[in-house]
């Protein structure tokens, strides 16, 4: 094992998250951040070894990854690495731990980097895996629109068969009955499709 | 049900057979009729327990018995003190090794018994030794986290059979969720580590439990109730309340009759997730599958009086701390571990149904608190660094 890493050398960046598109953001940002020496695990068979063998001095890791304790095990109490460990976290600097937390990661330095250069890293991680959630939280609501339209659009065309409606019309008296009923114009028009179902009507 | 007025209660857990106060407080309305509301929180590692509990997320969960004792220490994460006012079972914890260890110790040792302290250990060393005149690669065992009883068990046992952790046997950790693969691939050779995983290693036939938690120290505490110190100063009504509730739910959890219940409550996806059938194994105690005459109970959640966090137990994983050098012994120590297990706040909290329980309390007075270990070593928490130099294995002296 080396000693730590000099101030000049980009220090060894781990990223382990099985999440492939949250650690590809994350590493993006790494590298843009002038960090060069970054490696992504996604497999964590053998952990240990893997990272003995590439002697990181900071881990990055999700914390729904259980492999978390296993980072525990190596740098706090096991003789299998010659480097003491602090994690990022100093008594003063709560905020940024509950900040992390939040995100959903944890971060594992080994004593001698810069705090500077560990702020850098902990805080690129942390707004990397905010921008990941946020990402993922818009995806779903893009989806789940993309759903309620399509299904406003069948019970349109149901009302507009069965009714002889306009298009205008039913959308209008399904709207109305929303707010009446104070509940979602989707589900409204979910329990449209649902009853002409029940009753054989048309389904189009 | 009484009503109240506390604050909605998040307590974690990880999925493992003896999270079974907690989910049982929760499912069985013991928690409700204690006018409290839980909301449990399963969670994938104990690093996790230790910052959510630590940062406010939780207000409590489920640890590993020397967990408090490490961050009121400041061991490897924030100096944060936290307490134990109850101890959730004892025993549940085996050693499983594969099945190609097994083989080679039943040839260095005919007649292995199985569940034996002292002749596994023996078969062990024997395999050990030969591997070495092979100069074979040294043997790795598996915990599930360092500050853990089943690590300072395992070293205890490897160590009175004169094996030297960490340096006869590699030490390493893997999830629980990975054991089994682990040992079918290779990567480990043994493991130590809760219920269900040692049960389902037989299942699949990767491995075999060769010794049990209890037979090391039949009195040794296992998963404890931990929490921030400042938290339960300023709420000891809704500890109190915590701690009824879980006593009552330890003492359903022991009941045999209750035990297919039991399983089968666990055995869903939101809690341990394993087949009922391997968890109502484990709650069986039939983990090993030759045992000596001398058997003890496998795993108790309220029998030989398992919920009291006795100051002597916190006192002992301390001196394998020490031991090992995960901690540098110092008076200074003992008095921050012997703030950590509240015996007193147990007895507080059940006074009402249990008005003499504070006086039965002391070591002295019951036999459930044995510090004799198999080896014929006791502890006596008055004499820690005696107890520590007469350990013959030890990174202490060193």
């Amino acid at each position: 094992m080396k000693g730590p890493a000099s101030v000049n050398a980009s220090p060894i960046v781990v990223v382990i998250d099985e999440n492939d598109v949250r650690a590809a953001i994350l590493e993006d940002g790494l590298r843009e951040a002038g960090l060069v020496n970054v490696h992504r695990l996604s497999d964590t068979t053998n952990l240990m070894r893997q990272l003995v063998r590439l002697d990181p001095d900071v881990i990055i890791i999700d914390l729904e990854n259980p492999s978390r304790d296993v980072l525990e095990q190596m740098f706090l109490v096991s003789r299998s690495v010659s480097r003491p460990v602090a994690m990022f976290v100093d008594q003063s600097d709560s905020e940024r731990t509950n900040a992390a937390m939040d995100a959903g990661v944890s971060a594992y330095v080994v004593d001698g980097l810069k705090k500077e250069r560990i702020k850098t890293i902990v805080d690129m991680a942390i707004s990397r895996f905010n921008t990941f959630s946020k990402l993922r939280i818009e995806l779903e609501e893009a989806r789940s629109e993309l759903a309620d339209r399509k299904i406003i659009e069948r019970a349109k065309g149901i009302m507009m068969q069965s009714r002889g409606m306009s298009e205008d019309e039913a959308y209008t008296l399904l709207r109305r009955t929303a707010m009446t009923q104070k509940k979602r114009l989707a589900d409204i028009a979910q329990s449209v499709i649902t009853a002409s179902e029940l009753l054989g009507g048309a389904t189009s | 049900m009484t009503t109240s007025n506390f604050p909605k209660i998040h307590l974690g857990f990880i999925p493992l057979v003896d999270s079974a106060p907690l989910v049982i407080a929760a499912q069985k309305g013991f928690f409700a009729r204690n006018g409290l509301d839980v909301e449990l929180h399963k969670e994938v590692s104990w690093a996790n327990i230790r910052d959510r509990t630590i940062h406010h997320h939780f207000h409590a969960a489920q640890m590993l018995g020397p967990m408090p004792i490490a961050a009121s220490l400041g061991l490897g994460h924030l100096k944060v003190d936290l307490i134990t006012p109850m101890a959730l079972g004892m025993g549940g914890n085996a050693v499983t090794v594969s099945n190609d260890l097994l083989a080679s110790m039943r040839s260095v040792q005919k007649d292995l018994v199985l569940g034996d302290p002292v002749s596994v250990g023996r078969a062990l060393a024997k395999c050990m030794a030969r591997r070495k005149q092979q100069a074979r690669e040294q043997l790795t065992f598996a915990v599930v986290y360092p500050f853990s009883a089943h690590n300072y068990e395992l070293r205890y046992w490897l160590a009175a059979s004169g094996i030297r952790p960490d340096y006869d046997v590699r030490f390493t950790a893997v999830p629980p969720s990975q054991m089994v693969a682990a040992l079918k691939e290779g990567h480990i050779d043994g493991f130590c580590v809760g219920e269900p995983w040692s049960t389902l290693a037989d299942q699949e036939n990767v491995g075999q439990a060769v010794l049990s938690k209890s037979a090391i120290w039949p009195g040794c505490l296992e998963k404890v109730l931990g929490m921030r110190t400042d938290w339960a100063e300023a709420h000891p009504d809704i500890v109190d309340a915590l701690i009824v509730s879980l006593d009552a739910a330890c003492a359903w959890c022991e009941a045999p009759e209750n035990h297919n219940e039991l399983a089968g409550i666990l055995s869903q996806e939101e809690f341990v997730g394993t087949s009922a059938e391997a968890i109502g194994r484990s709650l069986s105690g039939n983990v090993i599958k030759e045992t000596s005459a001398a058997k003890t109970a496998f795993m108790s959640f309220h029998a030989n009086a398992a919920n009291i966090p006795w100051t002597a137990q916190s006192l002992w994983l301390y001196s394998q701390m020490v031991r090992w050098g995960h901690v540098a012994h110092s008076p200074q120590g003992v008095e921050v571990v012997k703030q950590v297990y509240r015996p007193d706040i147990y007895a507080r909290a059940l006074a009402a149904s249990a008005p003499n329980l504070a006086h039965q309390m002391t070591p002295e007075k019951t036999d459930f608190f044995s510090g004799r270990f198999y080896d014929g070593h006791a502890f006596d928490p008055a004499e820690i660094e005696q107890y520590l130099s007469s350990l013959e294995v030890s990174a202490y002296s060193v």
